[in-house]
């Protein structure tokens, strides 16, 4: 018995030492801040950190793809999506259920675009996808000819900050999410061509994998789910801005490196993603509970990135 | 003046293997001098020795009677040494003019480079070579064999008191070969030193009054060229007591493989030629039972031939056929969907480092099935374990990343995947490169299982001694092209080196 739960806390490491530095943050907000780290604070930042975490998953799917898998352009997906999300919703006045298709199919051609300039032109997926954002933002302007219109229905705004029997609707869509997309990385053939493209393409191109579609599938993935990101943020902004998902490209990235993917690609788990994307909240909203401004919380996360890169980049050379 | 190079009791170890082992060298100036030996025999790592590339452990060079110590490229040329290497020196992203002089740039006052300087020394040396290079290009959309010029014209570039040539002919067209000849013998009337490596006898016999014969990383002696004949020379290269004991192996093992075969398909290679010009038709055929191997010197097209059966190497030429099935193969994709799969001894070819035991296994079936499939984890762990124990792969856990394994278990794996496919045609790429002779044992008995069962097997090893000991027939591949079909059991390892001298004969007459 003892030695089954040495092996699980081995193979488990990183989601161990993520809940342990969740249970010391909320802690130490606890003792700064009384009222931090209450059921009902607690349920808040978990609900903030959802959309952090719905955007995460778009980038674990890029960075999982390998090559120096990368996708900055998931926050101004976000922020068309939301554009359009709201024109159709209140302008156009269509029904929830149609807009989420429509939304997502948008989002899946723009992920499509650079999952095709990454593979066929060999643009690196950092130049690809930071080129995207330009793109991306002047569609946004040109679809809503300088002024977004419509707002989140009353539908959506419900799911974004609505409660059901106490809890947060966000974030029992949010456990959804996050039991499809580990689906689809585990158990979907698809999940585990694309580990094993990251891990090493050339072997998997030998295997027989199509390594071309599956890293295309993995963007389109990422933008898909970027999009569906945006809908949810609209419904919790309620009122429409550019650029309003932008804000989360950089704690995207970071959310993924704290859940221990590999930069390298192929390897890392999407739940230990969900535990970074909390974390990373949490700490958030403790400098702003501490009354950090916005320009040091960004130092913060700045550091932080670059530190666990550090980390994890000296960790990759021991190995070899 | 005699004797301008002297090499004494030069050794070098990398690891296990003893690349040099007392090694020694004489060339005089105005001499052209051969240095042959079969491969891994050190004739490279005696030329990098003294090109400054490689560091020997022990031993002396003396040039024009003094010491003197090489420990980089820099030394090396300065010491008036140049050198053509084998596998080219030049930066692809630079232009043909910049690697010219990369590294000896003539200078203007301040330090600017003086291109000008440099564009009219480099014009002049191509005009003696009649060759039209635009200086301006990109070495990386040079042809090989302009690349290979280059080359050349970078080492006389440097007006060297002892010029290197690492196989300098290996892609060079029989014209320019001439050339090159030519302009070796001019510079060696003006007093220049040459050491000229090659696999073609029959040059050596143009160009070479003396060779110095290498085996194991020692010299065998020095021979005059006109005195000796190549069967001498070949037997030096190996050695008596080799071909002897290999002899005896050939024949218990072989016999093995020949017992009677439960499957009757068999495969067909008619004109295979790679787009990348290193296989030139290249046709066989592999009968039921049979091991086929792929032999000769190293790198004349045997690894792309087997790449591009697979559709890892684009083809512009050839028909494959396996039993009555014509197979038009441009994807290991399309490979594997007929039976056909490949397995590469370089571990970094084809393992997911990163994912487990397991999934490097299923990856063989997970890879080719549709994306939409759900997997199911019990039946994946029921097959790994299956196919690595079968393999004795020694692990702890399925679940265990795969970096964590030994080089001869990541290689059972390697092997094993493909088991879960019952494949009709192994296409094997050197599988046992660097791995324990356990692991070796292992695989020859794997490999001598599925010939029994009817698989059908092409076979690549760099070490001869072993295709000759695992294969029933031998292909001897030169220059991209099969010279020679080896048969029956009695192949020795002198076999396959005169069928690859051979031809460098007939080619220069």
């Amino acid at each position: 018995m003892k030695s089954i739960v040495l092996d699980y806390a081995r193979k488990n490491r990183h989601t161990l030492v993520a809940i342990g530095i969740c249970g010391i943050l909320l802690a130490i907000g606890g003792i700064l801040r009384p009222g931090f780290s209450s059921y009902k604070n607690v349920l808040n930042i978990l609900s903030l950190a959802s959309f952090l975490g719905i955007l995460a998953a778009g980038q674990t799917f890029a960075v999982l793809s390998g090559g120096e898998g990368l996708d900055l352009s998931v926050g101004a997906v976000a922020s068309f999506s939301a554009i359009v999300a709201a024109h159709l919703l209140g302008p156009l006045n269509l029904p929830l259920v149609l807009v989420l298709l429509i939304i997502m199919a948008l989002g899946a051609v723009l992920g499509l675009i650079n999952g095709l300039g990454i593979t066929y032109a060999q643009v690196p997926p950092l130049v690809m996808t930071l080129g995207m954002i330009g793109v991306i933002n002047g569609l946004s302007l040109v679809y809503s000819g300088g002024q977004p219109t419509g707002s989140a229905t009353e539908l959506l705004q419900t799911i974004s900050t609505g409660r059901i029997v106490g809890i947060p609707w966000i974030l029992v869509i949010w456990l959804a999410f996050i039991f499809i997309v580990l689906f689809v990385l585990k158990r979907t053939t698809f999940g585990r061509a694309l580990y094993a493209v990251g891990s090493n393409r050339e072997a998997a191109y030998i295997s027989g994998a199509r390594v071309e579609i599956i890293k295309i599938l993995a963007y389109s993935f990422s933008g898909l789910l970027s999009a569906f990101g945006g809908l949810m943020l609209l419904g919790f902004v309620q009122g429409v801005q550019y650029e309003m998902g932008s804000s989360y490209m950089l704690p995207s990235v970071i959310a993924v490196v704290l859940g221990g993917v590999s930069f390298s690609g192929g390897e890392g788990e999407y739940f230990n993603v969900v535990l970074g994307a909390i974390i990373l909240t949490i700490l958030t909203s403790l400098l702003t509970t501490l009354n950090i401004g916005e320009a040091g919380r960004m130092l913060v996360n700045g550091f932080i990135l670059l530190a666990l890169l550090t980390a994890f980049g000296r960790a990759e050379k021991m190995r070899q | 003046m005699s004797n301008y190079l002297q090499v004494e009791g030069l050794s070098k170890r990398f690891g296990q293997v003893k690349a040099l082992d007392n090694a020694e060298l004489e060339c005089s100036s105005g001499e052209i001098h051969a240095l042959l030996g079969a491969n891994g025999s050190g004739k490279s790592t005696l030329i990098k020795s003294l090109a400054g590339i490689v560091v020997p452990d022990q031993g002396d060079i003396y040039l024009r009677g003094e010491k003197v110590s090489i420990g980089s490229p820099q030394e090396s040329l300065a010491a008036g040494i140049a050198t053509v290497h084998q596998d080219f020196s030049l930066v692809p992203q630079l232009t043909v003019k910049e690697n010219l002089f990369l590294g000896a740039e003539p200078l203007r006052k301040l330090g600017f480079i003086d291109f000008g300087e440099i564009k009219k020394k480099a014009d002049r040396l191509f005009n003696s070579f009649q060759v039209e290079i635009p200086l301006g290009a990109k070495i990386a959309d040079l042809s090989v064999s302009q690349r290979q010029l280059v080359e050349i014209v970078k080492a006389f570039s440097r007006d060297p008191d002892l010029l290197l040539l690492d196989e300098p002919t290996a892609s060079l067209p029989s014209e320019r070969v001439k050339i090159l000849f030519d302009t070796i013998r001019e510079l060696a009337n003006r007093e220049m030193a040459v050491v000229f490596v090659s696999h073609r006898y029959g040059e050596v016999q143009d160009l070479c009054e003396k060779a110095t014969i290498l085996r194991n990383g020692y010299s065998v002696g020095e021979v005059q060229v006109a005195e000796t004949s190549k069967d001498k020379v070949v037997s030096m290269m190996l050695g008596e007591e080799a071909t002897k004991k290999n002899y005896g192996d050939s024949e218990k093992q072989s016999s093995k493989a020949k017992s009677e075969a439960k499957s009757s398909l068999s495969f067909r290679a008619e004109n295979v030629t790679a787009a990348a010009g290193n296989v030139e038709k290249v046709s066989f055929s592999i009968s039921p039972g049979e091991v086929l191997g792929v032999g000769g010197l190293q790198g004349q097209g045997q690894e792309t031939l087997l790449r591009a059966l697979y559709g890892l190497e684009p083809t512009i030429e050839g028909t494959c056929t396996l039993g009555k099935e014509t197979l038009h193969i441009r994807s290991p994709r399309e490979a594997i969907r007929n039976g056909i799969v490949y397995i590469s001894g370089d571990r970094d070819e084809g393992l997911l480092h990163s994912r487990t035991i397991r999934e490097n296994i299923s990856i063989a079936n997970n890879a080719n099935r549709p994306l939409w499939e759900l997997i199911d984890v019990d039946q994946e762990r029921q097959l790994a374990k299956k196919v690595i124990e079968k393999l004795d792969a020694v692990y702890e856990s399925l679940e265990d990343p795969a970096w964590q394994l030994s080089g001869g278990n990541r290689q059972k794996l390697l092997i094993g995947r493909w088991l879960i496919k019952d494949p009709k045609l192994i296409l094997m790429n050197d599988p046992t490169k660097g791995v324990d002779v356990q692991t070796k044992e292992k695989i020859y008995d794997l490999l001598y299982s599925l010939a029994n069962d009817g698989v059908l097997i092409l076979l690549f090893s760099s070490e001869t001694k072993e295709l000759i000991s695992l294969a029933d027939n031998l292909l001897v591949m030169y220059e991209g092209k099969v010279v020679e079909k080896l048969e029956g059991e009695n192949i020795t390892e002198e076999m396959v080196l005169s069928a690859s001298l051979n031809t460098g004969n007939n080619k220069n007459d």
